[in-house]
């Protein structure tokens, strides 16, 4: 799996979600700036296609990944996970 | 003007909304599908999902809709379904039932909220093919194909596809996504979702009447095995077994294609007459001189032939495709029109190849017969023009009546159909049959039908003219009447009805009939 960067996150969400999210909004709630399910499917699929992870079916809910913070911790928690099998 | 003219193109290209109603969801492949397809025709499209269960909240999101696609999934829609199949006959009657009422809420939602078409995806029931525990069956009894075959017959105005057999075209172990499903509840492959936007673009676009118009065919290895002036009439191969069967079969598809509306044309090194003898002799034409609205049989070089077929027909290059054997040919009139499509033929000729033909199943075989008879008579209004000194000598030579009546109901296909089909003599208006009746309906629109006849033959519907609120809101008349000042003729009938404004819409080739509004000071500004 690749590195987690949040500038990678912000950019591949604000092509997929169609937004213009900046550094300084990351706790900001994606669905108030115009997320909705369908672009949220986009998103998931967008972010495991670029980091070359899978997210885990319980992650999978709008209000487990609604902030680019959010998704920045699943993503690393991945991240680590898979570096952590890496060096077993 | 030229500022205007660039407005109004802008509002011609306007952007096409979709209203996608589903129990499944298709993403993440859908919307950029849909988008890639309709840029290929120029058309800008806007997405709107609306899920099935939540139509009745959201059905607003129908408003300003061009297109309405219905996709439901039946496993969705009945998710206990699997127990009904094992039951076999027991409760398949109470699940038709019960679909067919669904179906008919959701038609009738969709109805109440727009008049734009929709598009209906039929069932699928390949996702319970246990063919692996019981071999291929006929899964609960057919309940799946009862089904479609009840909706599909149940609306004329839905545009129906056979889901099933688009998930042949890509294949039963290709079309399923497990991952997806268990996911998000989308259960198709990225191929299949794609496929269903290719899908929808094609039945909008025919929908729509954008296609083109004319068929020129080559003859030798083309309509017939063999070299004409060498082989002789007996020796060319052309009959439904051995040899001659791809052209026999070839011709079967161009003369369906005549039927749906396809102007057809033979463009040919070969001398007339000889050709004709084939047309009219040979067993195996099926494709007959009747068929045919224009020949160039000569030993000219065929750019210069297809052009007069363009010229003769008075139908734009972009609107022809050429169909010939030999790729040196093709490329010699590509190189010289590059806006006609050409298409190399070969025995193992694809209909695949023919798809910038966008075709309508309800066209009248009457008005295309009439139609090809104007066609064919053109020739002999040319001659007749050779013959006279002036136009104007001309026109009163052609002893033409004009008649023009208010619309009657059994006419409003070809009206709506014209509207569609007329790019250049037209002031851009395009109607559906459905949008006409709401038209009329509303009491302050009438349609005047103008029908044609000259000394040679009969041209049946050559123009329409329809006045909204002392509006001009359409007027377009067949290219096959253009050249006779008819337009002049429809414009006095227009100004007697005391309507002085025209609404104008840029097709990209109307820009004669802008000049003939704006010089009678009718374009509103």
């Amino acid at each position: 799996m690749k590195k987690v960067e949040i500038d990678k996150i912000l950019d591949i969400i604000n092509k997929t979600v169609d937004l213009y999210i900046t550094s300084t909004q990351v706790d900001e709630n994606l669905v108030d700036l115009g997320m909705d399910s369908i672009k949220f499917v986009q998103l998931v699929v967008s972010l495991e296609e670029e980091f070359e992870c899978e997210i885990p079916d319980s992650k999978l809910l709008i209000t487990e990944m609604d902030t680019v913070r959010k998704i920045q911790d699943v993503l690393q928690v991945l991240y680590e996970d898979n570096n952590e099998k890496t060096i077993d | 003007m030229k500022t205007i003219m660039k407005k109004q193109l802008i509002n011609e290209n306007k952007t096409h909304k979709i209203a996608w109603i589903s129990n499944i969801l298709f993403e993440p492949y859908l919307r950029g599908s849909l988008v890639d397809y309709f840029l290929k025709a120029n058309l800008d499209v806007e997405y709107v999902y609306i899920p099935y269960e939540d139509m009745h909240e959201e059905n607003k999101k129908l408003m300003g809709a061009s297109l309405v696609v219905v996709s439901l999934n039946f496993e969705s829609m009945f998710p206990n379904v699997t127990t009904y199949m094992l039951k076999k006959h027991t409760s398949n009657r109470d699940i038709i039932r019960d679909c067919i009422l669904r179906c008919r809420e959701l038609y009738s939602l969709i109805k109440k909220h727009t008049d734009s078409p929709i598009v209906w995806f039929g069932f699928e029931d390949y996702s319970f093919c246990d063919a692996a525990l019981f071999g291929r069956i006929l899964v609960g009894d057919g309940i799946v194909d009862k089904l479609n075959l009840k909706i599909a017959s149940e609306w004329s105005d839905i545009l129906f596809v056979d889901f099933k057999h688009l998930i042949a075209d890509v294949g039963i172990s290709e079309t399923f996504d497990l991952k997806g499903k268990y996911r998000w509840n989308a259960p198709y492959t990225k191929t299949v979702v794609k496929m269903m936007a290719e899908e929808v673009y094609k039945r909008y676009i025919i929908y729509i009447g954008k296609t083109k118009k004319c068929l020129v065919l080559d003859c030798d290895n083309v309509l017939w095995g063999g070299i004409l002036s060498e082989d002789g009439i007996d020796g060319i191969s052309l009959s439904n077994m051995g040899l001659g069967r791809p052209f026999w079969d070839f011709q079967c598809l161009v003369l369906r294609m005549y039927y749906h509306g396809v102007i057809l044309a033979i463009c040919s090194r070969n001398d007339e007459e000889e050709v004709l003898k084939v047309f009219r002799e040979h067993s195996g034409m099926l494709l007959k001189e009747e068929h045919i609205s224009c020949f160039q049989c000569n030993w000219d070089n065929k750019p210069e032939n297809i052009k007069k077929i363009s010229e003769s027909l008075n139908i734009s290059l972009d609107s022809i495709v050429f169909v010939d054997d030999s790729k040196f040919e093709l490329d010699g009139v590509k190189a010289i029109f590059p806006e006609v499509t050409t298409v190399l033929y070969n025995t193992l000729f694809a209909v695949n190849d023919l798809d910038c033909f966008n075709l309508r199943l309800d066209v009248d075989e009457k008005i295309v017969k009439i139609r090809t008879n104007t066609y064919r008579t053109n020739a002999m209004r040319e001659e007749l023009k050779r013959r006279v000194n002036t136009f104007d000598e001309y026109i009163r030579s052609l002893n033409m009546k004009l008649d023009v009546h208010p619309t009657e109901d059994h006419e409003l296909q070809r009206v709506a159909e014209l509207s569609q089909r007329t790019n250049k003599c037209s002031n851009g208006a395009r109607y559906t049959a459905e949008q006409l009746k709401v038209l009329l309906a509303s009491k302050t629109a009438s349609l005047y039908t103008v029908c044609l006849s000259d000394k040679f033959s009969e041209f049946g519907i050559v123009g329409v003219i329809g006045i909204k609120d002392k509006v001009l809101e359409l007027f377009c008349l067949s290219c096959r009447a253009l050249g006779r000042t008819i337009e002049n003729d429809m414009l006095n009938f227009v100004k007697q009805t005391g309507v002085t404004k025209v609404r104008f819409n840029n097709t990209g080739k109307n820009a004669g009939f802008y000049r003939l509004f704006d010089d009678n000071g009718m374009i509103m500004r």
